[in-house]
């Protein structure tokens, strides 16, 4: 397989231009998503009603 | 004598499926253990569903109840030994002990995981995380919102009556028009094996769905290592494992389609034999989801290009010849495992494609549902998006809106979000710098994706779950992206992929071990009605009972009863049947005003009817309803707001 950032210019700049977006984006997934939020918000309602519970 | 008919059946279609696909693969050339899987799944689904396709043909022309699992294993048989005869003269070494076990020992060699030890361990925790979310989901009963509304209901019916003609009792409801594979694996299951492990028989589409995303990713030139993160992204995209989690039929066209984009786009035979085996798995894959057909269009005009460019020599006739071959190949396979869906609704309801309509379908004199026309409708992207521009940030931001949880909507994910646009940006820098034509595959992947979008937009009825079809061709990009990058980029990106992926199936598994405390440790809802919340009387309803469901549609399923001994008229035929009125309440709400006419009853055959809440009920003359069981608690024993009620129907001599 062609690897046709490093072939063309000498570095892999190709590679490393998707590395950058990908971890920007993944980012920007973490922070924004409002299910991430929704997912902790969710989890600690949980673990408190578990703990509620199992003091009862 | 129906799991006994079962059993043979499997075992029949299985085995012919191993000496079809040892056939194939001799005629192929050196094959590979993906190539190998997926030629087996095609010819076993095939077979399998091939069998109850012959019987719904039979029951369509005679209307005889033939569609049952012992007719079912009679075909299999008699048309694998036909085929096995013609095989063996063909082919003496076919059924030869010493080469079989030599190909079974190569094929558990190839089993082992590929890639690096990274993407292997991530592979191993990927298989442990759904073993375990198998054995919470075999706990409980199938579960799912269009499942229990009609996709179980079709499947009950379906063997109850033996019939595959569309289901209607007073008018069409939509979704019985549907094509039903999903009901056919499903009610086969039910009749076969225990309702609780019917609940996790989803998450078997996931191996044909993942083993053809990382033989897609092959295809590409990407190595095993991307190629397998590719797959596993794919695979934990949570919008798609939701539905493995359920009885439905979002998996199993996601696993056909992407077989049916290996065969076509990937040709690993490079011979026709990949358009035969790409047509019954895009066939299937519409058997599943209907709306898989823009998908197959798509696959059918890479075909067409590609046995255009391959026949640019010989004289026009040959050319011709050439182009016409090939996409026919493609073509007739596809009618072979998607005709009988279109010969029924043509037959049954003037429009092979039923419910689905575009204008010129008029000129044909197609009919139109009325009732399907009636919910398609743009407003329901706001559920999701507060613009229709807000689509192309959608992957970032997946809203919530203020009374939903996040086991309301299942979004694209982190894996999604991180590497899907990167890889759909890459691709097209490498088409403008005309880097992709040593990768065409690509670039048909890419065109698949953007043509499969470009139709959703066009819909005009943008829900998320819609547009799956496109996922299976985008996220095999990712595993060209990945191979672009070298030495610590390659190492961070495939990082970001294992971060992601792990992190889905984390969100994945914990979600579903809350839902599985919440229902068994705390709830304690082993049983089917505390499961479903409804009075365990339906469980104990004399032999033909039928009932009608006035609560919500979803209690469609559960109202069969345990051993699915009930007859239902469901929600939306109770409905129509009765002019009940929702009183502005959603469609899929409980009627709140029911008027009881004892012809309209008697026409129905009901003889109980479920009512949720408080609805007026309003019986002629002719009609005395007696409460016979009742539940007004929910699993904690709180009192339920919209209590659920069972009668009696008595009607005067």
């Amino acid at each position: 397989m062609s690897h046709f950032g490093k072939e063309n210019q000498g570095t892999n700049w190709f590679g490393a231009l998707a590395v950058w977006l990908s971890g920007i984006s993944m980012l920007a997934y973490f922070l924004f998503s409002e299910t991430v939020r929704g997912y902790f918000t969710f989890l600690a309602k949980t673990l408190n009603k578990t703990v509620e519970v199992l003091l009862k | 004598v129906n799991a006994f008919a079962s059993i043979i059946y499997l075992l029949v279609c299985g085995m012919g499926s191993a000496m079809l696909t040892r056939w194939a693969m001799s005629r192929s050339g050196p094959g590979n253990g993906v190539l190998r899987f997926e030629t087996w799944t095609v010819f076993f689904f095939t077979s399998f569903f091939g069998g109850f396709y012959i019987l719904g043909y039979i029951n369509l022309a005679t209307d005889f109840p033939v569609v049952d699992s012992l007719f079912a294993s009679v075909i299999a048989l008699v048309v694998f030994t036909g085929f096995g005869l013609r095989l063996v003269k063909k082919m003496p070494g076919l059924l030869r002990q010493g080469e079989n076990s030599g190909r079974s020992h190569n094929a558990v060699m190839q089993l082992s995981l590929p890639g690096n030890t990274l993407t292997r361990t991530l592979a191993m925790a990927s298989i442990v995380i759904f073993a375990l979310i198998a054995l919470m989901l075999i706990a409980g009963f199938p579960r799912g919102y269009e499942p229990q509304s009609y996709h179980l209901p079709v499947a009950v019916h379906i063997f109850q009556v033996h019939s595959l003609k569309v289901w209607s009792v007073w008018t069409t409801d939509f979704t019985h028009a549907f094509p039903a594979n999903a009901s056919i694996y499903f009610g086969f299951l039910l009749g076969l094996v225990s309702e609780h492990l019917v609940a996790a028989a989803g998450l078997v589409f996931l191996i044909p769905l993942g083993v053809g995303a990382y033989g897609i990713g092959r295809a590409t030139g990407a190595d095993e290592t991307a190629s397998l993160l590719s797959s596993l992204g794919l695979v934990t995209i949570p919008i798609l494992v939701a539905p493995a989690f359920e009885a439905g039929s979002d998996v199993g066209g996601a696993a056909f389609l992407a077989i049916a984009i290996y065969f076509a786009v990937a040709r690993p035979s490079g011979r026709q034999w990949d358009l035969v085996l790409s047509g019954l798995a895009a066939g299937l894959a519409f058997g599943f989801k209907s709306l898989h057909l823009i998908g197959i269009a798509f696959l059918f005009l890479v075909i067409l290009r590609q046995a255009w460019s391959q026949s640019l020599q010989g004289t026009a006739l040959e050319r011709l010849w050439g182009t016409v071959r090939a996409p026919s190949l493609f073509l007739a396979s596809t009618f072979a495992t998607s005709g009988f869906w279109l010969v029924r609704n043509y037959v049954q309801l003037g429009n092979p494609l039923y419910p689905v309509y575009v204008p010129m379908f008029g000129i044909l004199g197609w009919t139109k549902a009325m009732d399907f026309a009636a919910i398609t409708s743009q407003n329901w992207q706001f559920a999701w998006v507060n613009s229709s521009a807000e689509w192309f940030v959608y992957p970032w931001l997946e809203r919530l809106r203020a009374s939903e949880d996040v086991f309301h909507k299942h979004g694209l994910g982190p894996f999604f979000a991180a590497t899907v646009p990167v890889a759909c940006l890459t691709v097209l820098i490498g088409a403008l710098k005309r880097e992709t034509k040593k990768s065409p595959v690509t670039i048909a992947l890419f065109g698949g994706g953007l043509f499969v979008l470009a139709f959703w937009w066009l819909l005009n009825d943008r829900q998320p779950r819609y547009l799956m079809g496109a996922l299976v061709f985008l996220v095999p990009l990712v595993a060209w992206t990945m191979d672009q990058a070298t030495g610590f980029s390659r190492r961070v990106f495939e990082y970001i992929a294992a971060l992601c992926i792990s992190s889905a199936l984390l969100m994945t598994f914990s979600l579903e071990l809350v839902e599985f405390g919440t229902r068994f440790i705390y709830g304690r809802q082993f049983t089917r009605w505390a499961f479903y919340q409804y009075p365990a009387m339906i469980d104990r309803l004399p032999p033909e009972s039928t009932v009608v469901n006035l609560g919500h549609r979803t209690r469609n399923y559960s109202l069969f009863g345990e051993t699915h001994q009930n007859r239902v008229v469901v929600h939306a035929e109770a409905l129509s049947a009765l002019q009940a009125s929702l009183e502005g309440r959603g469609a899929d709400e409980a009627p709140q005003i029911v008027p009881l006419s004892h012809l309209v009853l008697h026409r129905i055959g009901a003889t109980h009817l479920v009512t949720e809440g408080y609805p007026k009920l309003i019986p002629d003359e002719c009609v005395e309803l007696q409460k016979i069981a009742g539940l007004d608690k929910d699993i904690f024993g709180n009192p339920l707001s919209d209590p659920i009620s069972l009668y009696r129907i008595k009607f005067c001599n």
